[in-house]
């Protein structure tokens, strides 16, 4: 049997939280691919990324939750584990100089080693959707509809496959708001381990075309209520 | 000019496939302002932009060219048919990576060609950059549409399309195609063409009369002016340039999603079906110290955990042992591992692989390619069922349990005994790994057709009566069943294609604009190819697909691309092509000189550089 020369590494000794944005390009791409340009930018650093162990050592990088291809996402999470101990104001400084500029950092904190795991904690999400062409004038009411229905099922299509459920108990919130002129709607979506709901399902059950609207993930809810954004 | 702004291609991108491949942005793209360089180059790969970026062929030239400070380039891609459909609905001309300009904006369009499938995708993006098809329709108000790369060592075909063709190494010939357009800005398209053919290697298909026999042979191609040159010879730089270590690193996983760096250019073993073997002659290696800085460089830039060192044949590579040890001794606590393409069959290669895959041992690859020592002898691969059984031991004792083995059907005087021979030696291969790894033995068989390439020994022959192939395949896949045994093979449709657009004549420039302008693009993908598009369009240029791809050539023909000279003489091919078909070998140059005519094509390049760079004896 081939033993992996990583085998006796000692497990790693620190862990940092990063709290970050994603626009532009990097909007456009997998959280595969995201997490990728984040390994990148550690490895171009230099800096101690911890492996997991095994045959088939991967960098231990903890997304919170992925944003789905083409979504921006204001206030954005993920764990970083390290062999050495790093100093979090250290990282916030030399990260920016390395790191794809479709990503931006805000915070860097340091987390428990044995804190739970980051995508665990995530109960739901925020977003603010834009309509790049005029809503329908009834907007207000199809809103409120929503909101007053007991139940809403939802048959939600992705590549040829069609998945029924329960749209309206994943719908926390819903409130049309006025930004800068612009009007916006504002969604808070369960995002758990029984399901979540994506703006555009919500967008699609008010009758609107999704691709003529724009979400934008604004942050997460962690569990007990701590709110990121 | 026209740059498109970001927020139109967002009004886009969530209706297609993967837009990742559309917005550009990566990590070490070169950005440069407009307004401060003289010469402007769109750097287009006619297919997918996750195959593009993979190409070190045009990461060397992106480099190259953004290293003048008078120069840019930026880089294109072929949107899948769903971008291109969505773009042409939005009237937004094809772009480029870096800044979004429309591809007619730029002084200078090139291409490289490295498959025949792609040709038609460089109608394509020509069409979705609303340049004209012809080189005669476009003055010098349109870019200069140029290409390079493997395949225009027959460029015939693609000869109305573009202004010039850069033949052979490109890494001295752009620049001074480039500085030929700087120092003729405005000069009538016709003055700039005749000035550029006088370049080494630049040929001008414009500038070349091409005559039929009748029974539809080239009869002759004569240059029809006195700038033009009877023969083009290929460009060579003397030794292996400055490495790429500030490669493009792309958000969106390519499908060689690692850093790379070529090792060595050039074969020295002379396979007779190989067209790499013959074209990239002659041999130079990159020295170790060299490689190990590059690497140290690249992985600091690009933040890649893996290095693929690149060249025709690793085990060939002088100090191959030693590169590895130093790589692996310096990077391996880093998490890096080291790829190597194309390893010899023999046990040397085994200890090579063993030396960068300490962990994963996933599967080993050699190329056989033919089943029985008769048919190796006439296609020139020297490797022994001894050989072959010797590294399979070699490998299953250290541990692998999978053996991948390549193969090629359709080989020039192949029988159904040669085919029953492949096999044969798959079998024995199992067999020497149950030995060691028990039931987790395996051995996956692929095997491909042969398609007879220009300027190879095998110029001349036919590509095989592809039922024979077909039947070949279904009688390998019925003596390839049982456990541990997988076998796989490619499709035929797509063969015939590649066997005709590679020794084609200019006449099928015709047939390639039909079969796009028919719907015809992304031909090297199964869900794109439409075979009754091409039959379709032979028939309505009158020509016969079977009488390029499938018709055995006479050794007094004039073939289209002789005037194309890869330094390799005709004379040298000819020899070759007999010794195959009395199965006599040809051993690897190393040992000794066979006067292939490389040394004296290129005696002014190797006059600068000290002897022992060229692998030639």
């Amino acid at each position: 049997m081939p033993v992996s020369p990583h085998a006796d590494q000692p497990n790693p000794v620190s862990r940092l939280r990063v709290t970050f944005s994603v626009h532009g390009a990097a909007c456009y791409v997998s959280h595969l691919d995201q997490t990728r340009a984040w390994v990148r930018a550690l490895r171009r650093l230099g800096l101690p990324l911890a492996y997991s162990h095994g045959f088939n050592p991967h960098p231990r990088i903890s997304v919170a939750t992925p944003l789905a291809v083409g979504v921006c996402g204001q206030r954005e999470l993920l764990d970083l584990f390290f062999d050495a101990w790093v100093d979090p104001h250290e990282l916030s400084r030399r990260l920016p100089s390395e790191l794809h500029p479709g990503f931006t950092v805000h915070s860097v904190d340091e987390i428990p080693l044995n804190a739970p795991p980051l995508p665990s904690l995530v109960t739901a999400a925020d977003y603010t959707v834009r309509f790049l062409e005029p809503p329908p004038a009834d907007l207000a009411l199809r809103v409120e509809g929503l909101l007053a229905a007991e139940s809403l099922p939802f048959t939600r299509l992705r590549q040829d496959k069609a998945s029924t459920f329960d749209l309206r108990p994943r719908i926390l919130a819903a409130e049309l708001v006025q930004h800068g002129g612009e009007l916006l709607l504002a969604l808070r979506l369960v995002h758990g381990p029984s399901g979540a709901a994506r703006p555009d399902d919500v967008v699609a059950a008010l009758g609107i075309e999704p691709l003529a609207t724009r979400a934008v993930r604004t942050g997460l809810v962690l569990a007990e209520g701590r709110t990121v954004g | 000019m026209s740059v498109i702004p970001f927020e139109r291609l967002e009004r886009i991108l969530p209706t297609v496939e993967k837009p990742g491949r559309y917005t550009g942005g990566e990590w070490n793209a070169i950005v440069k302002d407009w307004d401060t360089v003289a010469v402007r180059l769109a750097l287009c790969y006619p297919d997918l932009y996750e195959i593009g970026t993979s190409n070190l062929g045009l990461a060397i030239l992106y480099d190259l060219v953004n290293g003048r400070p008078e120069m840019l380039a930026e880089r294109a891609y072929a949107p899948w048919p769903d971008m291109g459909a969505a773009l042409q609905r939005a009237q937004i001309p094809l772009y480029t990576m870096e800044t979004r300009h429309a591809l007619a904006d730029f002084d200078v369009v090139g291409f490289t060609l490295q498959y025949e499938l792609n040709y038609t995708n460089v109608l394509y993006m020509l069409d979705l950059a609303g340049i004209p098809l012809h080189s005669a329709e476009r003055d010098e108000h349109y870019p200069l549409i140029i290409a390079g790369g493997s395949t225009t060592y027959n460029a015939e075909p693609l000869a109305d399309f573009f202004d010039l063709i850069a033949i052979g190494e490109g890494e001295e010939l752009l620049l001074e195609i480039l500085d030929l357009v700087r120092a003729n800005r405005g000069a009538p398209r016709q003055d700039l063409l005749r000035r550029a053919a006088q370049i080494p290697g630049v040929y001008v298909p414009g500038l070349y009369h091409v005559e039929y026999s009748l029974d539809g042979t080239v009869a002759a191609v004569t240059p029809t002016t006195p700038e033009a040159p009877a023969r083009i010879t290929k460009r060579i730089v003397a030794c292996l340039g400055p490495a790429v270590t500030r490669p493009v690193v792309p958000l969106l996983e390519s499908v060689h999603d690692r850093a790379a760096i070529e090792i060595q250019r050039g074969c020295t073993e002379g396979c007779r079906f190989c067209q790499a073997g013959m074209i990239y002659r002659p041999v130079r290696e990159r020295p170790p110290a060299e490689v190990v800085d590059a690497v140290e460089d690249l992985l600091r830039n690009t933040g890649y955990d893996e290095v693929g060192l690149l060249s025709l044949a690793s085990s060939d590579y002088s100090e191959i042992e030693p590169l590895l040890a130093a790589l692996t001794a310096r990077f391996a606590p880093e998490h890096v591992s080291f790829s190597l393409p194309s390893l010899r069959v023999d046990a040397f290669s085994v200890h090579l692989a063993q030396m960068v895959q300490a962990t994963r041992k996933t599967g080993l690859t050699f190329a056989p390619e033919a089943g029985s020592e008769r048919l190796r002898a006439v296609i020139n691969k020297n490797v022994t069922e001894e050989d072959l059984l010797q590294t399979a031991e070699a490998a299953y004792g250290a541990g692998w349990d999978r053996i991948k083995l390549y193969f090629m059907l359709g080989l020039p005087t192949e029988t159904d005994e040669d085919v029953e021979a492949i096999a044969d030696l798959v079998r024995r291969v199992h067999a020497v790994g149950r030995k060691h790894r028990g039931k987790r033995t395996e051995v996956h068989a692929s095997a491909s057709t042969f398609v007879p390439k220009p300027h190879t020994p095998f110029q001349w022959m036919p590509l095989a009566d592809l039922e024979t192939v077909e039947r070949r395949q279904q009688l390998l896949k019925s003596r390839l069943r049982g456990r541990g045994l997988q076998f796989s093979w490619t499709a035929p449709q797509t063969t015939l294609l590649e066997a005709a657009l590679g020794r084609g004549d200019r006449r099928l420039g015709a047939v390639i604009e039909g079969a796009y302008r028919a719907g015809a693009r992304f031909d090297a993908w199964a869900e794109h190819f439409r075979p009754e598009l091409w039959q379709q369009a032979f028939s309505a240029a009158g020509l016969d697909i079977h009488w390029y791809a499938s018709r055995p050539r006479d050794l007094s023909e004039v073939l289209p691309w002789e005037h194309l000279d890869v330094g390799v003489d005709r004379e040298f091919l000819v020899a070759e092509y007999e010794r195959s078909l009395r199965g006599e070998t040809t051993p690897d140059c190393r040992a000794g000189c066979h006067r292939c005519g490389v040394l004296r094509a290129f005696a002014a390049e190797r006059r600068l550089i000290e002897k022992g760079v060229w692998q030639c004896p």
